[in-house]
């Protein structure tokens, strides 16, 4: 099916420019972009009066739990989600299982995504066999095979020999190496970020030295290697300064941080619940997540360090889980939020407050991150982040304006653990379009 | 005694302190007072809680807490059901919010619960329409312990405005410290609280803090000791430090212990309380904790006073 886009505004953020234009798209390319377009009969006409049209959003952090754990998500239903959400690619966390650690079990999450995948999906795959930080895992196997990193995430990997092995074959096989960074002795038995909520609650915390300290020794191997070191989901005012200071030493080192780290804080975790008779503090489970919410002061670093830079892109490391693994007992729940659809209205509350652009809330979500990773160089993927003609259609269709209230039974995740549940939000994606395909539209003209 | 509805107690649960006002506290001492003085004269007390159901639901161990609740409720008629993990379907791999329900299904009209996890009282009592009273959950809260203290404290000196009490021990992992610490400042107390800086938690130094109580942060035994109307030594959470926060217990005792030599900067006659279990010769010598200062019997039995009035006044204000 052919598409013809009427009358939106085009957000291209690499060049940085807006304008009023129809595309049409045909056999899922951008084939002409332009004032007054004319089709046949054969073309699906979407007016996008009012509405503005970018990039299909870009996640370098997510995890879709297939295979092992299909009672959390599959990649069916994350990449359903990741579609509602206006995102056209996610790259897959390989903490499954089996672990994305060999050629084999690669081979068949690639059959999976091919099989039953909504959008892009872009594997990941492990640093370590079995994510333990003993023994590596193949990664120039992995590298040839299509990961497009590597990564341990959900925990660090602290052996500071295996780090560096690895970095020097990720390194020969340009890959990114993505870091958690929490040193694993410092958080062993913390729920939550270490200060005056986790004190009042009686629950041990996961201090902020934990990340500066692996951020530090990262940089440190990172620089004497050459290596691309990406921090995943930053969260420390220190550590964004740590990134700041290795990026001005021309260290090959990118960043990310998620949308709860710009907006939330460890406070989230104490928010009152509205049953009766009850005024003491909540054990909110949806904002337990790791690393944790921390104070104000940090989650300011962070929006500067979109604002300047240091920070490459916002990545949702979309976290789902079931139930039973989140209504429980503080300390026994899960970390995680499961954020492919509320990413871009949460990031659009910052545009509301001015703390950022509309434009720079796109950019860190299309082309920023594309750079970071060079995705833009993988076979299949030229010219993905921007709006030119010839490229594939991959596109997210926006009402700035529109006012909604994110509410829990209309997530698509199997992972309803969301800490902006019955939050209301303004500016909603309203059609998502990947290789031509209208993959979620919420408008009927 | 008379069983009075009383309109000014609005809670169903008793989570923590917190959640209780100056005037909730005051309405719980003149009850427990009159129990006390019941009990002590060996009056009759008329059954107010005749054919309820509470439940003590423990899956920690405990002697006195538990003990002291199942005698609160007996004392004022109730049918008193105890449970522990140990015999209950939690060794079969039941969860909390299972074992909550299960329980309410039984008629219950108030669950008295004992877990290891912080939150574990909030969790409960979001999944029950039963009323939960919190005896302990993890490093948290520990309320009717610290209506106990407070209960303690203010039979000596009337009031708690302006008493200086000294907190000593392991405040980072007792849950009575949060709730003692929470309640003796809203009650007015001059609140130090000492140790070794590995067992306090780093938030009560920073002074800019307001959303904790302000609190004295003191390292030095001898300097948070001096003229202290109040001392209550907390126990030393072996379990719960995992041996990084202590060289050893011998180690703590010469810094922390209350001797009788380091009381002589404490005020005359001073209070001296410990919530129970003690390390014996641990966290006080067994000479001072055997004199005449010490407090800590007179604790329990105030325990079941205090106790027995927070039963009342939760059951007669549930709606049955």
């Amino acid at each position: 099916m052919n598409i013809l886009i009427k009358n939106g505004q085009i957000i291209n953020p690499e060049e940085n420019q807006k304008k009023y234009s129809d595309i049409f798209i045909r056999n899922g390319i951008i084939e002409k972009i332009g004032i007054n377009l004319v089709c046949n009969k054969n073309t699906k006409i979407i007016n996008a009066k009012g509405l503005t049209i970018t990039p299909g959003f870009i996640d370098l952090h997510s995890h879709l739990r297939q295979p092992g754990f299909e009672y959390k998500e599959t990649v069916a239903s994350g990449t359903l989600a990741a579609a509602k959400g206006g995102f056209t690619t996610i790259c897959a966390m390989p903490n499954t299982n089996p672990t994305i650690d060999n050629k084999n079990s690669l081979e068949k999450l690639k059959d999976i995504i091919l099989s039953s995948a909504k959008v892009n999906v872009l594997p990941i795959g492990a640093i370590t066999v079995s994510r333990q930080g003993k023994k590596l895992a193949p990664i120039s196997t992995l590298s040839n095979n299509g990961v497009v990193a590597i990564s341990d995430d959900g925990d660090d990997l602290s052996d500071v020999k295996l780090l560096k092995s690895a970095m020097n074959i990720a390194k020969k096989s340009k890959l990114p190496i993505s870091q958690h960074c929490e040193d694993p002795i410092l958080i062993k038995d913390g729920h939550m970020h270490e200060g005056w909520v986790s004190n009042r609650l009686g629950l041990q915390g996961r201090p902020r030295e934990a990340e500066i300290n692996m951020i530090e020794r990262d940089i440190a191997i990172a620089k004497e290697l050459g290596a691309h070191l990406h921090i995943a989901h930053i969260s420390t005012k220190e550590g964004v300064m740590l990134i700041k200071k290795a990026k001005k030493d021309n260290i090959k080192i990118t960043a990310e941080v998620t949308p709860h780290h710009l907006t939330l804080t460890h406070e989230a975790v104490s928010k009152p619940a509205d049953f009766q008779n009850r005024k003491s503090i909540n054990y909110n489970t949806n904002a337990k997540v790791n690393p944790p919410l921390r104070e104000d002061d940090d989650v300011l670093a962070c929006i500067k360090g979109i604002n300047d830079n240091t920070i490459d892109a916002i990545a949702t490391d979309h976290a789902p889980h079931a139930k039973r693994e989140k209504e429980i007992e503080f300390p026994k729940a899960a970390p995680g939020i499961s954020g492919l659809e509320s990413a871009f209205a949460v990031g659009m509350t910052l545009v509301k407050s001015h703390s950022i652009t509309f434009e720079k809330l796109i950019s860190k979500m299309t082309i920023d991150p594309v750079n970071a990773w060079n995705l833009n160089k993988i076979h299949g993927l030229e010219g993905i982040g921007t709006i030119i003609e010839g490229n594939k259609a991959d596109l997210a269709i926006i009402d700035e304006n529109k006012k909604w209230v994110f509410k829990k039974d209309q997530i698509l995740s199997k992972g309803k653990n969301n800490p902006f549940i019955q939050s209301e939000f303004t500016g909603k994606v309203v059609i998502t379009i990947h290789n031509g395909n209208i993959v979620y539209s919420e408008i009927n003209n | 005694m008379q069983a009075k509805h009383n309109k000014t107690w609005k809670h169903k649960h008793l989570i923590d302190v917190d959640d209780l006002s100056i005037q909730d506290c005051s309405l719980v001492f003149q009850l427990a007072n009159k129990y006390e003085k019941a009990l002590k004269n060996k009056k009759s007390i008329s059954p107010i809680l005749k054919n309820s159901n509470i439940f003590n639901l423990f899956f920690e161990p405990s002697t006195r807490t538990r003990a002291s609740f199942e005698l609160a409720g007996k004392l004022l008629g109730a049918n008193v059901i105890n449970i522990t993990s140990e015999i209950s379907s939690v060794q079969k791999g039941e969860s909390l919010e299972d074992t909550i329900k299960t329980v309410s299904a039984m008629h219950s009209d108030i669950i008295i619960l004992r877990h290891q996890d912080s939150g574990a009282a909030t969790f409960a009592s979001m999944n029950t329409n039963t009323s939960i009273i919190n005896a302990g959950d993890g490093s948290h809260a520990h309320p009717t312990q610290a209506l106990t203290d407070a209960y303690t404290i203010r039979k000596r000196f009337k009031s708690l405005k302006n008493i200086n009490v000294t907190m000593v021990g392991d405040i980072e992992h007792s849950r009575v410290a949060r709730s003692d610490i929470w309640m003796l400042t809203k009650l007015g107390a001059n609140l130090t609280i000492c140790g070794p800086a590995s067992l306090i938690p780093k938030s009560f130094h920073k002074a800019q803090n307001s959303k904790l109580p302000h609190v004295q942060v003191q390292t030095n035994l001898k300097k948070a000791l001096t003229d202290a109307d109040v001392i209550i030594a907390l126990r030393m959470q072996t379990e719960r430090q995992k041996k990084k926060s202590i060289p050893s217990l011998s180690e703590y005792a010469k810094r922390y212990q209350i001797t009788k030599t380091n009381l002589q900067v404490a005020k005359k006659n001073c209070l001296l309380m410990h919530p129970g279990p003690k390390n014996e010769g641990v966290e006080i010598s067994r000479e001072v904790a055997n004199s005449s200062l010490s407090k800590i019997e007179e604790q329990v039995a105030n325990g079941v006073a205090i106790r027995m009035s927070l039963l009342q006044l939760i059951y007669t204000n549930s709606g049955k």
